[in-house]
């Protein structure tokens, strides 16, 4: 059974569940909000960046391209390639998109990072909530995200360092209980391992973020044998 | 605020959406297709695993081994939270002991 809609209970429900990732989130963001006052944006570019493209791996790494004259054209593809992943993790949540209607749908999905797909994985597939849960995490992601950019920004001279507290291994932490969540059964080795080993091998070879894309689609395609004998 | 600044932020957020919408239309291009559909089943761990992998081997002992430490405490009390603070912890601890 797979329960559609948006409630508020569930957007409640992910608010909560988001809020010790969001302590994580806001350590990076103030790293970010700082970043962006040594490359040169401005305030303004700053919060248009977080508010708008939400998108925490891109952003870093476009502030490395961030010299005058724009490398407009290599900013946006790097970003689009970056961004790829978001993809594989949208169609994953399609049997619950589907019956939304459009409106919600579209809206909803520029909400979906990498934390706010895991988190609201992790508890739409075992029908603890629907697709509200993403309006909660995502909002307060977002808020996370936009407010430590701004703070970052101001605070200036005081340097965080996330790493100091740990709070680096939060994302790791987070993933991984998540993933201890979807198990199955022994089936599920072949995806893992096959997932887990190309994308060890593409993040050695390849710089960015295919190793995900990669890993996702290698670990997936294991479905082409698995289930030949029950079809 | 320049307007090619202005130009690249507006890009840069529109193909990320692209990116965020892209997923569900994919999908229903495949729908029907039993060993498709197979491998949809396969996707969510599968991206979860491969964004994993780097985190857990590549950055150092103490975060490999915290990995397992997180690992355990989530399998034994089915706890998002506890895992969380339980893996931050081990690693703070690994790290000064590495």
């Amino acid at each position: 059974m797979k329960i559609s809609g948006l409630s508020l209970d569930s957007a409640r429900y992910g608010a909560m569940r988001s809020l010790p990732v969001a302590v994580s989130v806001f350590a990076y963001g103030m790293v970010y909000g700082l970043l962006t006052r040594e490359a040169d944006l401005s305030f303004t570019e700053a919060v248009l960046s977080s508010g708008l493209v939400f998108a925490g791996s891109a952003q870093f790494v476009a502030l490395d391209m961030w010299t005058h004259p724009l490398p407009v054209a290599a900013l946006i593809f790097t970003t689009f390639i970056v961004n790829l992943r978001h993809v594989l993790m949208g169609a994953s949540l399609a049997p619950w998109l589907d019956p939304l209607p459009r409106r919600h749908r579209w809206p909803l999905l520029f909400l979906m990072a990498d934390e706010t797909w895991a988190l609201t994985y992790g508890a739409i597939h075992k029908d603890k909530s629907d697709m509200g849960f993403m309006v909660g995490a995502g909002a307060v992601i977002w808020a996370a995200w936009m407010g430590a950019t701004v703070t970052g920004r101001m605070v200036g001279t005081i340097i965080p360092n996330p790493e100091a507290f740990g709070l680096d291994f939060a994302f790791t932490a987070v993933f991984l209980a998540l993933l201890a969540g979807l198990w199955k059964g022994k089936g599920d080795i072949p995806p893992w391992l096959v997932a887990a080993t190309t994308a060890l091998v593409a993040h050695h070879f390849i710089p960015g973020k295919w190793y995900i894309v990669a890993g996702g689609l290698a670990g997936s395609l294991t479905g082409l044998w698995g289930n030949r004998a029950d079809g | 605020m320049q307007t090619d600044s202005l130009i690249a932020i507006v890009g840069m957020a529109l193909v990320t959406y692209l990116t965020r919408i892209g997923g569900p239309p994919l999908v229903r291009l495949v729908r029907g297709n039993r060993r498709m559909e197979a491998c949809l089943a396969r996707l969510p761990g599968s991206i979860l695993a491969a964004l994993l992998a780097p985190l857990v081997f590549a950055v150092g002992p103490a975060e490999a081994a915290a990995s397992a430490v997180t690992l355990l405490v989530s399998v034994k009390f089915r706890s998002m939270p506890l895992a969380l603070v339980a893996g931050v912890w081990a690693v703070v601890i690994f790290r000064h002991m590495i």
